[in-house]
Protein backbone atom coordinates (compact mmCIF):
# COMPACT_ATOMS: atom_id res chain seq x y z
CA UNK A 1 0.00 0.00 0.00
CA UNK A 2 1.24 3.54 -0.98
CA UNK A 3 -0.28 6.64 0.18
CA UNK A 4 0.47 10.15 -1.01
CA UNK A 5 0.22 13.23 1.34
CA UNK A 6 0.40 16.78 -0.22
CA UNK A 7 2.33 18.90 2.12
CA UNK A 8 0.79 22.75 2.65
CA UNK A 9 2.00 25.45 0.17
CA UNK A 10 3.35 27.58 3.59
CA UNK A 11 3.89 26.47 6.77
CA UNK A 12 4.54 29.33 9.45
CA UNK A 13 3.84 30.20 12.95
CA UNK A 14 0.50 30.04 13.12
CA UNK A 15 -3.44 28.83 13.98
CA UNK A 16 -3.52 27.53 10.43
CA UNK A 17 -0.33 25.80 9.67
CA UNK A 18 -0.84 24.16 13.10
CA UNK A 19 -4.20 22.89 12.31
CA UNK A 20 -3.11 21.65 8.99
CA UNK A 21 -0.03 19.37 10.48
CA UNK A 22 -2.66 18.42 13.14
CA UNK A 23 -4.26 16.91 10.70
CA UNK A 24 -1.50 15.33 8.85
CA UNK A 25 -0.81 13.87 12.50
CA UNK A 26 -4.52 12.49 12.62
CA UNK A 27 -4.48 11.19 8.91
CA UNK A 28 -0.95 9.55 8.98
CA UNK A 29 -1.96 7.85 13.08
CA UNK A 30 -4.82 5.90 11.05
CA UNK A 31 -1.78 4.07 8.69
CA UNK A 32 -0.86 0.98 9.48
CA UNK A 33 1.97 -1.35 6.99
CA UNK A 34 2.22 1.64 4.44
CA UNK A 35 4.73 3.68 2.71
CA UNK A 36 3.80 7.49 2.81
CA UNK A 37 5.10 9.73 0.04
CA UNK A 38 5.33 13.27 1.87
CA UNK A 39 5.10 15.55 -1.12
CA UNK A 40 6.89 18.64 -0.81
CA UNK A 41 5.88 19.76 -4.30
CA UNK A 42 3.48 22.72 -3.37
CA UNK A 43 5.39 24.20 -0.44
CA UNK A 44 7.61 27.25 -0.93
CA UNK A 45 7.93 28.45 2.49
CA UNK A 46 8.85 26.71 5.61
CA UNK A 47 9.55 28.86 9.02
CA UNK A 48 12.04 25.76 10.33
CA UNK A 49 11.64 25.96 13.76
CA UNK A 50 8.36 23.69 13.38
CA UNK A 51 10.80 21.02 12.10
CA UNK A 52 9.87 20.15 15.81
CA UNK A 53 6.52 19.18 15.53
CA UNK A 54 7.17 17.20 12.25
CA UNK A 55 9.83 15.21 13.94
CA UNK A 56 7.62 14.53 16.63
CA UNK A 57 4.23 13.71 14.36
CA UNK A 58 6.79 11.30 11.82
CA UNK A 59 8.22 9.86 14.78
CA UNK A 60 4.05 9.06 16.33
CA UNK A 61 3.69 6.76 13.18
CA UNK A 62 3.67 3.16 13.19
CA UNK A 63 6.69 1.22 13.36
CA UNK A 64 5.26 -0.54 10.04
CA UNK A 65 4.87 3.12 7.97
CA UNK A 66 7.27 3.90 5.80
CA UNK A 67 7.91 8.17 5.37
CA UNK A 68 9.43 9.13 2.63
CA UNK A 69 10.01 12.92 1.59
CA UNK A 70 9.16 14.07 -2.07
CA UNK A 71 9.80 16.79 -4.56
CA UNK A 72 11.32 19.31 -2.45
CA UNK A 73 11.94 22.84 -3.29
CA UNK A 74 15.59 23.56 -3.06
CA UNK A 75 14.96 26.36 -0.85
CA UNK A 76 13.34 24.34 1.55
CA UNK A 77 15.14 20.95 1.35
CA UNK A 78 18.39 23.31 2.25
CA UNK A 79 17.04 24.82 5.62
CA UNK A 80 16.01 21.27 6.45
CA UNK A 81 19.61 19.90 5.17
CA UNK A 82 20.73 22.94 7.60
CA UNK A 83 18.92 22.59 10.42
CA UNK A 84 19.52 18.52 10.31
CA UNK A 85 15.85 17.80 10.41
CA UNK A 86 16.92 15.95 7.17
CA UNK A 87 20.20 13.96 8.18
CA UNK A 88 17.47 11.70 10.61
CA UNK A 89 16.05 10.71 7.19
CA UNK A 90 18.82 9.31 5.29
CA UNK A 91 19.89 13.02 3.61
CA UNK A 92 23.90 14.81 3.79
CA UNK A 93 23.77 17.79 6.08
CA UNK A 94 24.60 20.94 4.65
CA UNK A 95 26.56 23.69 6.29
CA UNK A 96 24.85 26.60 8.34
CA UNK A 97 27.14 29.66 7.11
CA UNK A 98 24.69 32.47 8.23
CA UNK A 99 24.26 30.83 11.62
CA UNK A 100 20.41 30.98 11.25
CA UNK A 101 18.89 27.96 12.53
CA UNK A 102 18.99 26.47 15.70
CA UNK A 103 19.41 22.15 14.58
CA UNK A 104 16.18 20.23 15.54
CA UNK A 105 17.19 17.62 18.17
CA UNK A 106 14.78 14.98 19.88
CA UNK A 107 16.38 14.18 23.81
CA UNK A 108 15.10 11.51 25.99
CA UNK A 109 12.81 13.43 27.89
CA UNK A 110 14.73 12.80 31.07
CA UNK A 111 18.02 14.49 29.60
CA UNK A 112 18.33 17.48 31.40
CA UNK A 113 22.13 18.21 31.31
CA UNK A 114 22.23 17.75 27.64
CA UNK A 115 19.18 19.69 26.48
CA UNK A 116 20.87 22.69 28.81
CA UNK A 117 24.02 21.93 27.03
CA UNK A 118 22.73 22.05 23.54
CA UNK A 119 21.13 25.56 24.46
CA UNK A 120 24.42 26.77 25.35
CA UNK A 121 25.98 25.21 22.54
CA UNK A 122 23.64 26.35 19.78
CA UNK A 123 21.32 29.36 21.12
CA UNK A 124 23.27 31.76 23.79
CA UNK A 125 26.96 32.10 21.82
CA UNK A 126 24.96 33.06 18.49
CA UNK A 127 22.54 34.49 16.61
CA UNK A 128 22.69 38.10 17.95
CA UNK A 129 22.46 36.36 21.70
CA UNK A 130 26.45 37.33 22.12
CA UNK A 131 25.07 41.36 22.36
CA UNK A 132 22.43 39.85 24.88
CA UNK A 133 22.89 40.76 28.57
CA UNK A 134 23.62 37.76 30.48
CA UNK A 135 20.64 38.38 32.63
CA UNK A 136 18.32 37.71 29.45
CA UNK A 137 20.48 34.90 28.43
CA UNK A 138 19.59 33.27 31.47
CA UNK A 139 16.18 34.40 31.67
CA UNK A 140 15.46 32.59 28.36
CA UNK A 141 17.53 29.21 29.01
CA UNK A 142 15.66 29.09 32.24
CA UNK A 143 12.16 29.55 30.25
CA UNK A 144 13.18 26.59 28.06
CA UNK A 145 14.37 24.20 30.72
CA UNK A 146 11.34 25.14 32.92
CA UNK A 147 8.97 23.65 29.32
CA UNK A 148 11.50 21.18 28.70
CA UNK A 149 11.24 19.86 32.35
CA UNK A 150 7.32 20.07 32.36
CA UNK A 151 7.35 17.52 29.60
CA UNK A 152 8.84 14.73 31.63
CA UNK A 153 7.27 15.65 35.14
CA UNK A 154 3.24 16.38 33.33
CA UNK A 155 3.50 14.60 29.91
CA UNK A 156 4.89 11.20 31.14
CA UNK A 157 6.87 11.19 27.60
CA UNK A 158 9.42 8.97 26.53
CA UNK A 159 10.93 11.73 24.52
CA UNK A 160 11.17 15.77 23.40
CA UNK A 161 11.48 17.30 20.50
CA UNK A 162 13.22 20.98 19.63
CA UNK A 163 14.07 23.06 16.97
CA UNK A 164 14.39 26.82 16.45
CA UNK A 165 15.03 29.65 13.53
CA UNK A 166 16.25 32.94 13.59
CA UNK A 167 14.87 35.66 11.08
CA UNK A 168 17.89 38.43 11.26
CA UNK A 169 16.12 40.77 9.27
CA UNK A 170 12.82 41.29 11.83
CA UNK A 171 15.01 40.05 14.83
CA UNK A 172 12.85 37.44 15.45
CA UNK A 173 13.69 34.24 17.27
CA UNK A 174 11.57 31.29 17.06
CA UNK A 175 12.01 27.90 19.03
CA UNK A 176 9.72 25.14 19.52
CA UNK A 177 9.44 22.22 22.31
CA UNK A 178 7.30 19.56 21.28
CA UNK A 179 6.26 16.02 23.37
CA UNK A 180 4.33 13.18 22.56
CA UNK A 181 2.93 12.26 26.07
CA UNK A 182 -0.28 13.32 28.22
CA UNK A 183 -2.10 16.38 26.90
CA UNK A 184 -2.71 19.51 28.80
CA UNK A 185 -6.29 18.18 28.46
CA UNK A 186 -6.12 15.16 30.24
CA UNK A 187 -4.15 16.30 32.88
CA UNK A 188 -6.73 18.97 33.63
CA UNK A 189 -10.25 17.07 33.30
CA UNK A 190 -8.58 14.03 35.21
CA UNK A 191 -7.45 16.74 38.44
CA UNK A 192 -10.98 17.65 38.21
CA UNK A 193 -12.57 14.54 37.14
CA UNK A 194 -14.36 16.57 34.73
CA UNK A 195 -13.67 15.32 31.36
CA UNK A 196 -16.25 18.19 29.50
CA UNK A 197 -12.82 20.63 30.13
CA UNK A 198 -12.10 21.79 26.78
CA UNK A 199 -8.16 21.68 25.27
CA UNK A 200 -8.55 25.97 25.60
CA UNK A 201 -9.68 25.85 29.34
CA UNK A 202 -6.97 23.77 29.88
CA UNK A 203 -4.22 25.58 28.38
CA UNK A 204 -5.67 28.52 29.88
CA UNK A 205 -5.53 27.10 33.49
CA UNK A 206 -2.54 25.65 33.11
CA UNK A 207 -0.58 28.70 32.05
CA UNK A 208 -1.71 30.53 34.92
CA UNK A 209 0.51 31.29 38.06
CA UNK A 210 0.24 27.99 41.07
CA UNK A 211 -1.56 26.00 38.53
CA UNK A 212 -0.12 22.65 39.18
CA UNK A 213 -1.94 19.21 38.34
CA UNK A 214 0.74 17.41 40.31
CA UNK A 215 -0.92 15.83 43.91
CA UNK A 216 0.64 16.45 47.16
CA UNK A 217 3.11 18.73 45.70
CA UNK A 218 4.16 22.47 45.55
CA UNK A 219 4.08 24.30 41.74
CA UNK A 220 2.71 25.79 39.46
CA UNK A 221 5.20 28.53 39.07
CA UNK A 222 6.55 26.99 35.86
CA UNK A 223 4.93 28.55 32.94
CA UNK A 224 4.69 31.84 34.83
CA UNK A 225 8.64 32.05 34.92
CA UNK A 226 8.28 31.80 30.66
CA UNK A 227 4.87 34.08 30.53
CA UNK A 228 7.23 37.14 32.47
CA UNK A 229 10.03 36.79 30.42
CA UNK A 230 8.02 36.48 27.23
CA UNK A 231 5.89 40.06 28.45
CA UNK A 232 9.10 41.98 29.01
CA UNK A 233 10.77 41.13 26.22
CA UNK A 234 7.44 41.95 24.09
CA UNK A 235 7.76 38.26 22.38
CA UNK A 236 5.05 35.68 21.96
CA UNK A 237 4.25 32.26 23.48
CA UNK A 238 1.64 29.49 21.66
CA UNK A 239 0.84 26.52 23.14
CA UNK A 240 -1.09 23.58 21.35
CA UNK A 241 -2.11 21.00 23.51
CA UNK A 242 -4.68 18.16 22.56
CA UNK A 243 -7.49 20.21 20.06
CA UNK A 244 -6.71 23.28 22.02
CA UNK A 245 -4.88 26.42 20.63
CA UNK A 246 -3.52 29.12 23.08
CA UNK A 247 -1.27 32.27 22.16
CA UNK A 248 -0.48 35.45 24.31
CA UNK A 249 1.05 38.32 21.29
CA UNK A 250 3.15 41.11 22.40
CA UNK A 251 0.58 43.10 23.93
CA UNK A 252 -0.61 40.62 26.26
CA UNK A 253 -3.66 39.91 24.19
CA UNK A 254 -4.79 36.26 24.41
CA UNK A 255 -6.36 34.49 21.77
CA UNK A 256 -8.05 31.13 21.97
CA UNK A 257 -9.48 28.63 19.25
CA UNK A 258 -9.98 25.08 19.23
CA UNK A 259 -8.77 22.81 16.08
CA UNK A 260 -11.35 20.63 14.84
CA UNK A 261 -8.89 17.02 15.31
CA UNK A 262 -6.05 16.93 17.98
CA UNK A 263 -2.91 17.08 18.89
CA UNK A 264 -1.94 13.54 21.15
CA UNK A 265 0.94 15.76 23.23
CA UNK A 266 1.90 19.05 23.40
CA UNK A 267 3.95 21.91 21.56
CA UNK A 268 4.54 24.69 23.44
CA UNK A 269 6.07 27.77 20.62
CA UNK A 270 8.13 30.82 21.70
CA UNK A 271 8.63 34.08 19.57
CA UNK A 272 11.74 36.22 20.96
CA UNK A 273 12.54 39.47 19.83
CA UNK A 274 16.85 39.90 19.41
CA UNK A 275 16.10 43.91 19.57
CA UNK A 276 15.70 43.88 23.14
CA UNK A 277 17.82 46.21 25.25
CA UNK A 278 16.46 46.31 28.77
CA UNK A 279 17.79 45.51 31.73
CA UNK A 280 16.85 41.85 32.97
CA UNK A 281 18.85 42.73 36.30
CA UNK A 282 17.13 41.24 39.01
CA UNK A 283 15.41 43.09 41.57
CA UNK A 284 17.08 42.35 44.95
CA UNK A 285 14.16 41.97 47.47
CA UNK A 286 16.23 41.15 50.40
CA UNK A 287 16.47 37.76 49.60
CA UNK A 288 20.13 37.41 51.70
CA UNK A 289 18.31 36.39 54.57
CA UNK A 290 15.51 34.90 53.16
CA UNK A 291 16.21 30.76 53.33
CA UNK A 292 14.03 29.46 55.14
CA UNK B 1 22.11 11.85 66.95
CA UNK B 2 25.75 13.76 65.34
CA UNK B 3 25.91 17.03 65.07
CA UNK B 4 27.97 17.84 61.98
CA UNK B 5 27.68 20.06 59.18
CA UNK B 6 27.26 18.13 55.93
CA UNK B 7 27.86 19.89 52.57
CA UNK B 8 25.68 18.52 49.49
CA UNK B 9 27.21 19.37 46.03
CA UNK B 10 24.48 19.97 44.35
CA UNK B 11 26.90 19.84 41.14
CA UNK B 12 28.02 16.45 41.62
CA UNK B 13 24.02 15.74 42.96
CA UNK B 14 22.52 16.74 39.14
CA UNK B 15 25.85 15.92 37.45
CA UNK B 16 26.09 19.08 35.51
CA UNK B 17 25.92 22.82 35.64
CA UNK B 18 21.78 22.92 36.03
CA UNK B 19 19.99 22.25 39.19
CA UNK B 20 16.48 21.39 36.82
CA UNK B 21 14.90 18.28 37.00
CA UNK B 22 12.63 17.27 39.58
CA UNK B 23 14.12 13.83 39.58
CA UNK B 24 17.14 15.34 40.85
CA UNK B 25 15.81 17.50 43.03
CA UNK B 26 14.27 14.50 45.26
CA UNK B 27 17.60 13.23 45.32
CA UNK B 28 18.62 16.59 47.69
CA UNK B 29 15.32 16.81 49.04
CA UNK B 30 16.42 13.26 50.49
CA UNK B 31 19.74 13.86 51.35
CA UNK B 32 18.88 16.96 53.06
CA UNK B 33 16.01 15.16 55.34
CA UNK B 34 18.64 12.27 56.24
CA UNK B 35 21.41 14.43 57.46
CA UNK B 36 18.59 16.57 59.39
CA UNK B 37 16.72 13.90 60.87
CA UNK B 38 20.26 11.95 61.85
CA UNK B 39 20.66 15.98 64.27
CA UNK B 40 23.05 17.59 61.32
CA UNK B 41 22.91 20.72 59.81
CA UNK B 42 23.21 21.28 55.73
CA UNK B 43 24.43 23.31 53.70
CA UNK B 44 24.13 23.45 49.80
CA UNK B 45 26.95 24.08 47.94
CA UNK B 46 25.63 25.94 44.27
CA UNK B 47 29.39 26.19 43.25
CA UNK B 48 29.37 25.69 39.80
CA UNK B 49 25.84 25.59 39.38
CA UNK B 50 24.65 28.45 36.49
CA UNK B 51 21.01 27.51 36.26
CA UNK B 52 18.54 26.42 38.98
CA UNK B 53 14.99 26.60 38.20
CA UNK B 54 11.73 25.90 40.47
CA UNK B 55 11.11 22.43 39.03
CA UNK B 56 14.21 21.29 40.74
CA UNK B 57 13.58 23.56 44.18
CA UNK B 58 10.21 22.36 44.70
CA UNK B 59 10.98 19.31 45.19
CA UNK B 60 14.53 19.50 46.71
CA UNK B 61 13.64 21.92 49.34
CA UNK B 62 10.03 23.34 48.79
CA UNK B 63 9.09 19.56 50.18
CA UNK B 64 10.91 20.24 53.88
CA UNK B 65 8.02 21.92 54.77
CA UNK B 66 6.08 18.85 54.39
CA UNK B 67 7.89 17.35 57.11
CA UNK B 68 7.23 18.47 60.64
CA UNK B 69 10.28 21.03 61.01
CA UNK B 70 10.24 24.07 62.73
CA UNK B 71 10.46 26.94 60.22
CA UNK B 72 13.21 28.27 62.73
CA UNK B 73 14.75 24.98 63.07
CA UNK B 74 15.06 24.84 59.08
CA UNK B 75 16.79 28.54 59.34
CA UNK B 76 19.23 27.41 61.12
CA UNK B 77 20.22 24.51 60.07
CA UNK B 78 19.91 24.67 56.45
CA UNK B 79 21.89 26.93 54.89
CA UNK B 80 23.10 27.76 50.89
CA UNK B 81 26.15 28.64 49.64
CA UNK B 82 27.33 29.87 46.40
CA UNK B 83 24.06 30.77 45.03
CA UNK B 84 23.60 33.82 42.21
CA UNK B 85 21.08 36.25 43.52
CA UNK B 86 18.45 35.73 40.71
CA UNK B 87 18.56 32.46 42.13
CA UNK B 88 17.98 33.21 45.64
CA UNK B 89 14.87 35.21 44.07
CA UNK B 90 13.33 31.67 42.40
CA UNK B 91 14.47 29.92 45.87
CA UNK B 92 12.22 32.45 47.53
CA UNK B 93 9.49 32.26 45.58
CA UNK B 94 9.44 28.56 45.85
CA UNK B 95 10.22 28.46 49.89
CA UNK B 96 6.95 30.97 50.42
CA UNK B 97 4.90 29.17 47.88
CA UNK B 98 5.89 25.73 49.96
CA UNK B 99 5.20 27.08 53.28
CA UNK B 100 1.90 28.07 52.52
CA UNK B 101 0.93 25.42 50.66
CA UNK B 102 1.89 22.72 53.19
CA UNK B 103 1.75 24.49 56.34
CA UNK B 104 -1.24 26.43 55.72
CA UNK B 105 -4.44 24.23 55.64
CA UNK B 106 -6.86 27.05 54.56
CA UNK B 107 -4.55 28.57 52.12
CA UNK B 108 -4.70 25.23 50.57
CA UNK B 109 -8.30 24.75 50.65
CA UNK B 110 -8.92 28.20 48.99
CA UNK B 111 -6.39 27.89 46.29
CA UNK B 112 -7.82 24.89 45.46
CA UNK B 113 -11.31 26.51 45.31
CA UNK B 114 -9.27 29.99 43.27
CA UNK B 115 -8.21 27.21 40.93
CA UNK B 116 -11.48 25.86 39.97
CA UNK B 117 -13.11 29.19 39.66
CA UNK B 118 -10.26 30.50 37.41
CA UNK B 119 -11.05 27.32 35.07
CA UNK B 120 -14.85 28.24 35.53
CA UNK B 121 -14.20 31.65 35.08
CA UNK B 122 -12.35 30.57 31.88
Amino acid sequence: MSTIYKFPSEIKNSYESFNNLINMHQLLGELFLENVDIDFAKTSYLEANLSALMGAIFDSTDVFVNINFCNFQPKVKTILQKNDFLCNYGYPKVEDLYSTTIKYKKFKAIDTQPFYQYISDELLTKHDFPSMSENFKKDFAKSLLEIFVNAYIHANCDFVYTCGQYFPNKKDLYFTIVNTGTTIKQNVCEYFNDNSITGTRAINWAVKKDTTTKQGISGGLGFDTVRKFINLNKGSLQVISDNGYWEENICGKITMQEFSKSFDGTVVNLKIKMDDTQNYETVDEQIGELFF
Amino acid sequence: MSNKEIKINIYNEVGGSAAVSDTDGQKVFEKINKALKAGNSVVLDFLNIDMVISAFLNTAVGQLYKENYDVEYLRNNVKAANMNNDDKEILATVLKRAKEYYQNPEYRKNLEEALKEELNNG
